[in-house]
């Protein structure tokens, strides 16, 4: 059920690309400011820029077709089916948006327009832009150097640091996961995939419970061991993955805020978040 | 919580509880879903055990935890939802509010108690999931309102189903194992 493989190090052929040379917070900021602009903004011109953008850390990184693949038709997939649920629940509100109507085919309720068909542009634009970008920075950033990042950024490091921790914590519990599953099994719980919902409700519940009786453990233990270490006790703390920015960290949020400061100004040229090619 | 110093903040507890919790409510969100039966509808165990935690542990954690794990779950999947994500970290604070009045870890859980959690998770699923996410939706990602209620509606559903079959049972397992360690050291 559970057996993807987690290891946080980035190897060795990678250490060479820029991406990875890139520092926590960098990479944080990136991907915050422009999921948040994107978010907001639809200017397709924007949109497209961005995704050219992202594509370009992408390239950097190096992957092979078959680390990416099983994701990417995952993002298809579930990128269709909410296309189709926004056309079959409202086909005219592309029209209604901007404000025009231009017949491409059919009619009644499910009549396809230009303007229905430029609105899923947009909106498959959305889900896609940052992939390629969350794709580059999953694969080389490493929990410690994302807990200083983050800090640096501005969040507490109590929260920081409570982040480093839970993506040390995945492979642990994963583990943790499979051993009661497998305990559970020996004493007879069912585990067919053809089970009705209530029999899976019920079997998780039976693994659900141990689970949480591990964990409040390991929370109880890991908390002694911080306190024994002082945690918590002074303003600020500093860190072991600290970094310095470098030159492609600054031109990179350089570039960063040209693109953000575009994207606020588009606001006025558009007159809306709307870019409006039928006027 | 009982620490005599401390600087302001997170005690050290809510600091491994938040990690330790993302970490488990990821996994959760992440590989097991359980489908329903309706396309594109799961039951989200993770959804339960943000609700143990939040009894347990407070507001602070719960809104980090359901934060930080929704984040990751959808970084995982390529694709931040803010407007969901921010709706989780609404729940996650709204259920960790059941912590004043459940007290799990001082008095013995009683079927009142078991009914206000439950109600208050159905209030907090109703806000959270029918309310704000949908109109986040509607308002930031300009979604047709249809699409964003049904979804929202369904959301609700299948989590008041996982907090309150799951995250009930949870919440009573736990208080068993604390009110006997307490005998066993009055007695």
């Amino acid at each position: 059920m559970v057996n993807q493989r987690l290891s946080y190090d980035v190897s060795g052929a990678q250490k060479s690309h820029w991406v990875t040379r890139l520092t926590g917070m960098t990479k944080i900021l990136v991907l915050l400011s422009l999921s948040i602009i994107g978010m907001v903004s639809y200017d397709t011109w924007y949109l497209v820029a961005l995704t050219i953008f992202a594509i370009i850390f992408y390239q950097s990184a190096h992957f092979r077709w078959h680390q990416v693949r099983g994701l990417l038709y995952a993002i298809a997939a579930f990128t269709a089916l909410n296309l189709a649920l926004v056309y079959v629940f409202n086909p005219a509100y592309g029209s209604q948006i901007y404000g025009t109507s231009h017949v491409l085919l059919g009619h009644g309720f499910f009549v396809l327009t230009w303007e229905e068909l430029f609105y899923l542009l947009n909106m498959l634009l959305k889900y896609v832009f940052i992939v390629p970008l969350i794709l580059a920075f999953l694969f080389t950033t490493n929990p410690s150097e994302l807990a200083s990042g983050m800090n640096r950024i501005g969040f507490s490091y109590k929260i920081s640091y409570a982040v480093e921790l839970s993506l040390r914590y995945i492979p642990d519990v994963i583990r943790d996961f499979k051993q009661i599953s497998l305990a559970q099994q020996a004493r007879g719980l069912e585990m067919s995939k053809k089970a009705g919902i209530w029999k899976r409700l019920k079997r998780s519940t039976q693994i659900l419970i141990p689970l949480a009786f591990s964990s409040m453990n390991k929370i109880e233990v890991t908390t002694r061991a911080m306190k024994l270490r002082r945690f918590g006790t002074n303003k600020h703390r500093t860190w072991y993955m600290a970094q310095k920015l470098a030159k492609i960290d600054y031109f990179v949020l350089i570039v960063t805020v040209l693109l953000i400061m575009i994207g606020i100004g588009l606001f006025w040229v558009d007159g809306g978040r709307f870019y409006n090619p039928f006027r | 919580m009982k620490s005599s110093k401390r600087t302001k903040g997170l005690s050290v507890e809510a600091v491994v509880a938040t990690g330790v919790g993302i970490a488990i409510v990821f996994l959760l969100k992440r590989f097991l879903p359980i489908p329903t039966g309706v396309p594109n509808t799961t039951i989200d165990l993770g959804e339960a055990f943000i609700g143990f935690l939040g009894a347990v542990f407070g507001p602070a954690v719960g809104a980090l935890v359901a934060f930080f794990a929704h984040l990751f779950n959808d970084l995982s999947w390529g694709d931040p939802w803010w407007t969901w994500i921010v709706a989780d970290a609404i729940f996650g604070f709204l259920i960790g509010f059941s912590r004043n009045f459940l007290k799990l870890r001082t008095e013995p859980l009683t079927k009142k108690k078991l009914i206000q959690f439950n109600l208050l998770q159905i209030v907090a699923n109703i806000i959270s999931w029918g309310i704000i996410a949908p109109l986040g939706d509607i308002l930031v990602y300009s979604q047709p309102a249809g699409k964003v209620f049904l979804q929202g509606l369904m959301a609700t559903i299948t989590d008041i189903l996982s907090i309150g079959i799951v995250g009930t049972l949870l919440i009573s397992a736990y208080a068993r194992t604390q009110i006997q360690k307490k005998r066993l050291t009055k007695d």
